[in-house]
């Protein structure tokens, strides 16, 4: 029974920790614009990120270190060098965008300016990583991210033609006025914001945080396998009330109160308000995730003390890197930069650094010497090195999209 | 190499940012832009509107979305009005025809916001209904900006 | 000398964490001391820490500048690299596993200096997270 209960409640917390503020926006912009032509490009990136999480966290059951930690060792310093670089620049640049949008998020509901909030949340975020437990971290901010759970609802209470909804999914059909170039420009986006590198190195260093050993492996598999995907659902769902409540009027989604206006539409103040809810705590979890794992992938590099389940003064230098990096993302949200754009550009990025920080988990996963008779099957390392393929022509192909679409228009 | 690496990328950067339109055609496709973008802030706040007469939207949320919506379509404007036309007669026929469509939009989004903060319903969908007409010309303008 | 495992330097030795008998981590291993015994055969007699014992392994120019940085802020006492005796490692498996825990090494000034100046100042810091 107990046994149960711990399941339930982490494939709980994968479903409500799956969406963050580059899924809200992204997939809510892409239903606007695309309506659901890109849907296959949000599947894709849900099966890389299950492959790649489930590989590290089973590396981290295995080895009971996290992959970064081990990427130094297996590929040596100077490419471990080069992918904590670009590892942490993309997972700080996501925390300011996961910081801009609890903002965003509670000025949704405030009217109070957004900038007003940053300081206080800043705090908040940063109380809550110095002092409060792992998993009740982890399990309070996935359970309240289930309210996203509305963005369903208010689906199906739209009474969409469901066919037609499919047809669209499997049979994808570029929107005629859109072009070809934006077109391929969010896929990619869309790839970068179901396949966030922290995501990966938080699951894992999680495993780790959490005491993994061997036989959680089948826990993992499971949050994996069953919480992401049905995540991806309430991305898929976010971008199809847009697609049926603002495609057809010509708005396209540049607001964090565009995302939410479907809900309102269908469900009224009370969706509205769980929306934001979700929104909140969605985005909370994120940055609190994105937080950490900026102060994990230095650390695990150097080989420092690190994690929350030491006292902090014997893991200084991790939690002052994670002060730092709130302290850089706080100082970019003041900057008034929209949080809207800075998360668009967060997701492309993303999608940038994914093959260097892929790549080493699927190589570690099949080293002998660190995983025993548990390395990769053969069907997974067929899938997970098709996938690795498939995000170095998305990395290649990224910046020369992004400048010539001038980043999506 | 790598400062003519940095000088090509920067050419690229710059030519995304908005400088003189060289031709009729490149103009008519801004003011195109324009009007869609137009669209889309102005249709955002009346479908904000919309749904808040029907008693399905949070006061604190209207109005940040109208005023967000307001500042985004006053951009679009400004933006437009920052581009060079050049010196042809259908360029300024077309600066003509969409200078004051934009115009009548920003008023209505102005009259909304104000409406919303002083909580007055009647103003507010009296406004959006007004400015429907706005969004079918911007609508047809974006479809056909030569037209 | 007596017969032992056979390691290779690069594939068991470097880059490796090293951790006290705790568990608790220390560091990686940066780079190797090495010495010449009587037969001029070479043996590691040192595991090296820090940035300038990694800075050269990393190269280039890159290498060369942290090193340089590192030089800048060590006192005059730290003339080389911190090193931990290899007389102190018990096991060489997934990682170096020594019979000193960090507190008795000196190796990681960081650490102690960012614990002594920041961390220690922070209320909360000596306790577990609840």
């Amino acid at each position: 029974m107990k046994r149960l209960f711990a399941v339930t409640l982490g494939i709980l917390t994968a479903i409500g920790g799956f969406v963050d503020i580059g899924d809200l926006v992204t997939n809510a912009l892409v239903g606007s614009r695309f309506g659901l032509s890109l849907a296959w490009a949000t599947v894709g990136g849900v099966v890389g990120i299950c492959l790649y999480a489930e590989m590290s966290g089973r590396v981290a059951a295995v080895t009971g270190r996290g992959t970064f930690d081990l990427v130094r060792e297996r590929l040596g310093p100077r490419f471990g060098l080069a992918n904590l670089v670009a590892s942490f620049l993309v997972t700080l640049l996501t925390f300011t965008a996961e910081i801009g949008g609890i903002a965003l998020s509670i000025e949704l509901v405030t009217s109070v300016n957004y900038l007003l909030w940053v300081p206080l949340v800043g705090l908040a975020a940063w109380l809550i990583m110095w002092r409060v437990k792992f998993s009740l971290l982890e399990n309070a901010f996935g359970l309240v991210g289930l309210a996203l759970v509305v963005f369903a609802v208010a689906l199906w209470k739209l009474h969409p033609d469901w066919s037609g909804l499919v047809h669209q999914v499997v049979a994808p059909h570029k929107p005629h006025k859109e072009g070809l170039l934006p077109y391929f420009y969010y896929a990619i986006a869309l790839f970068g914001a179901a396949m966030t590198p922290y995501e990966v190195f938080f699951f894992s260093s999680g495993g780790v945080e959490e005491r993994w050993s061997a036989k959680d492996i089948i826990t993992s598999r499971t949050n994996v396998f069953i919480g992401f995907p049905l995540g991806a659902l309430l991305s898929l769902s976010i971008a199809a009330v847009a697609a049926l409540t603002l495609l057809p009027r010509g708005i396209q989604v540049d607001s964090l109160g565009g995302v939410s206006l479907p809900v309102a539409v269908a469900l009224g103040k009370i969706g509205l308000a769980i929306a934001i809810l979700g929104f909140v705590a969605a985005t909370f979890g994120a940055a609190l995730e994105t937080g950490l794992s900026c102060g994990y992938t230095v650390a695990q590099y150097f080989g420092w003390q690190w994690g929350k389940y030491v006292r902090p003064r014997d893991a200084a230098r991790f939690h002052v890197i994670v002060l730092l990096s709130l302290i850089i993302a706080i100082g970019g949200v003041l900057t008034t930069v929209n949080p809207v754009t800075i998360t668009e550009y967060s997701v492309v990025f993303s999608a940038i650094a994914l093959p260097l920080t892929y790549f080493p988990i699927l190589v570690i996963s099949n080293d002998r010497d660190y995983m025993g008779d548990k390395v990769n099957g053969r069907i997974s390392n067929t899938l997970a090195t098709v996938f690795l393929g498939v995000i170095v022509v998305a990395a290649v192909a990224a910046i020369p999209l992004m400048l010539l679409t001038k980043a999506g228009q | 190499m790598k400062t003519r690496v940095v000088v090509i990328a920067t050419t690229v950067l710059l030519a995304g940012c908005v400088g003189p339109a060289t031709s009729t055609s490149s103009y008519a496709g801004k003011a195109g832009h324009t009007a869609e973008d137009a669209l889309s802030q102005l249709e955002t706040a009346r479908l904000a509107v919309e749904t808040s007469a029907r008693g399905n939207m949070l006061g604190n949320t209207l109005e940040v979305m109208l005023s967000e919506a307001e500042d985004g379509f006053n951009s679009v404007q400004a933006t437009f009005d920052s581009i060079q036309p050049p010196d042809t007669p259908q360029a300024d026929a077309l600066k003509d025809k969409l200078d004051p469509i934009l115009s009548a939009g920003a008023d209505g989004l102005e009259k909304m916001r104000i409406a919303a903060r002083r909580g007055d319903a009647d103003v507010l969908k009296a406004t959006a209904t007004d400015l429907s007409k706005v969004s079918r010309q911007l609508q047809a303008f974006s479809d056909e900006p030569s037209a | 000398m007596p017969a032992g495992r056979e390691l290779d330097l690069q594939l068991h030795l470097l880059d490796r964490q090293v951790k006290g008998p705790d568990g608790r981590l220390i560091c990686k291993v940066d780079d190797l001391e090495l010495e010449l015994d009587e037969a001029g055969r070479p043996y590691v007699t040192a595991i090296l820490v820090g940035p300038r014992a990694l800075g050269p392994r990393i190269g280039g120019r890159l290498g060369r500048w942290i090193v340089s940085i590192a030089e800048r802020l060590a006192t005059a006492e730290q003339a080389s690299p911190p090193r931990i005796d290899f007389a102190h490692v018990t096991d060489i498996g997934s990682s170096i596993v020594l019979a000193r825990n960090r507190s008795e090494l000196s190796v990681t000034p960081l650490e102690e200096w960012v614990d002594h100046y920041v961390i220690a100042r922070i209320p909360g810091s000596r306790h577990e997270s609840e």
